[in-house]
């Protein structure tokens, strides 16, 4: 339970933190991500895990997200997922 | 609350006639640059088809023999402020909304002044020499329509219904934007009595909250409140240059100078400089003028100087300086530093500060906290929001 600070949070201040950012990828032919373009293109080594989230089915733009956790080429390790309504892909920390 | 307006048409050119005693009789303009243009501030009563922030050009081409005067604003608002001083004498509510349009409260003066005829005649007394046009009504909008239309040297009174009176009004002496103002012609209402006619929900909706204001003037009801000047001490000094100056340097000097004048002096009582304006008029009477903010008061004469010389640097004299002046409009006691056994609690203290000042100069929250909003959230941009630190 978070403690009520009591304080108003006012549209107008109020920031989100740890938005998505779209990025380019390349799929297969399944839809998984081989490639990844960040400053330069990065081919996918492994997708080390893969999970779903499905929420706010009851609003107008609904969740829904498919997060992969990938190894790049370079050793570096980022989280994506497809925006499995508008068939976007971001990279989000998790 | 009944409200006296004293209006002082063509404040600007009355005050350089009150410089310029020669200038009675020859027609003249008051002009100020902006940007590379040459704008018209003021001018003379016996010039027609002439409007204040028209270009000169244009101004020009219609009275081409007249003087021109380069408008000095620092000069104009002194003078304001002495005839403000003077009608506080009178009323303690006083409120200065223009250069040339002042509201005073005149409610519970009648135990001082017995009717209006004597409150009018010590508020004329005043400011006999700037032609003033005096009105009282319920509201301030009011008051200054009486203002307006009241006879010369006299003064009108608005009471009871207004309707026939404001119903032929133009609907350009309402104060409102000017885009409301063409919007209202564009749409063929002229007259107050033509605003007034209509329901007020169809005004809302094609000019938002203003409509609501427009229509409720068109019926002379206005609840705006007077706004007393807020009482504010101010220490200033200025000083001739020897010799008109173009180097920084020697205007820092008379700067200096005068900032050790008010430091010796016993007007700051031991309290330290928390803001200040900095002016400057050239020789071909040009007006130069900086507001500085320190974020600590300035207690000494050199940690003022240092602020006040990149200013100088970074803003540009219009033209070669031949008196310069400082006016200190904020006067402030230094922030103890006391050490604390609560060091924590103390530093909380010194941070929120720094933050409120760091707003107050640039505005918006500058610096925000991360909190947990729905840490539960399986949508990681639900789970923590920023939100401004001090709040």
């Amino acid at each position: 339970m978070v403690e009520n600070t009591g304080k108003t949070l006012r549209a107008d201040t109020y920031k989100p933190v740890n938005t998505p950012e779209a990025l380019k990828i390349e799929e297969d032919a399944s839809g998984l991500p081989v490639a990844v373009r960040l400053k330069r293109r990065q081919a996918v080594a492994t997708i080390e895990d893969k999970w779903r989230i499905d929420d706010e089915w009851w609003r107008a733009e609904p969740v829904s997200r498919l997060y992969y956790n990938v190894l790049l080429a370079s050793g570096q390790r980022l989280v994506l997922y497809k925006d499995l309504v508008t068939g976007g892909w971001y990279q989000q920390e998790y | 609350m009944r409200i006296l307006c004293v209006l002082l048409p063509h404040f600007p050119w009355r005050c350089e006639l009150r410089r310029h005693p020669a200038l009675a009789g020859r027609p003249s303009i008051v002009t100020y640059t902006e940007g590379s243009q040459k704008l018209v501030t003021d001018f003379s009563p016996d010039l027609t088809g002439l409007q204040p922030d028209m270009p000169l050009q244009q101004a020009l081409a219609l009275h081409g023999q007249v003087e021109l005067l380069l408008a000095d604003i620092q000069y104009y608002g002194a003078v304001f402020n002495e005839i403000l001083d003077a009608l506080e004498q009178q009323s303690p509510l006083v409120e200065g909304a223009d250069l040339g349009c002042i509201y005073i409260g005149v409610d519970g003066l009648q135990l001082i002044y017995p009717d209006d005829n004597a409150l009018i005649a010590a508020a004329r007394k005043v400011v006999t020499d700037f032609a003033p046009l005096i009105g009282i009504a319920e509201n301030k909008f009011l008051a200054s329509l009486a203002a307006r239309y009241s006879p010369p040297n006299d003064y009108k009174i608005l009471t009871g219904n207004m309707d026939a009176f404001l119903k032929d009004l133009p609907c350009d002496i309402l104060p409102v934007s000017v885009k409301s103002r063409s919007k209202l012609r564009d749409f063929g209402l002229a007259t107050l009595g033509q605003v007034a006619a209509l329901p007020p929900s169809p005004f809302q909706s094609q000019f938002g909250p203003e409509g609501k204001r427009i229509w409720e003037l068109s019926r002379g009801v206005d609840d705006t409140p007077l706004y007393p000047r807020f009482m504010e001490e101010a220490i200033e000094e200025s000083a001739a240059m020897p010799s008109v100056t173009v180097s920084l340097d020697a205007i820092l000097v008379a700067l200096e100078s005068l900032l050790a004048d008010i430091f010796a002096g016993h007007a700051l009582k031991g309290r330290g400089i928390r803001s200040l304006t900095l002016w400057t008029r050239s020789w071909n009477a040009e007006h130069w003028e900086r507001n500085i903010n320190f974020k600590e008061p300035a207690m000494e004469v050199r940690s003022a100087v240092s602020r006040i010389k990149r200013v100088l640097e970074d803003y540009p004299q219009p033209g070669p300086v031949e008196q310069a002046g400082i006016k200190i409009n904020g006067l402030g006691y230094p922030r103890g530093r006391q050490k604390s056994l609560f060091r924590d609690i103390r530093a909380q203290e010194h941070l929120a500060e720094d933050i409120k000042q760091l707003e107050l100069r640039l505005g918006n929250p500058q610096v925000y906290s991360v909190k947990e909003v729905e840490p539960w959230s399986r949508i990681p941009e639900r789970r923590y929001a920023l939100t401004p630190t001090n709040r």
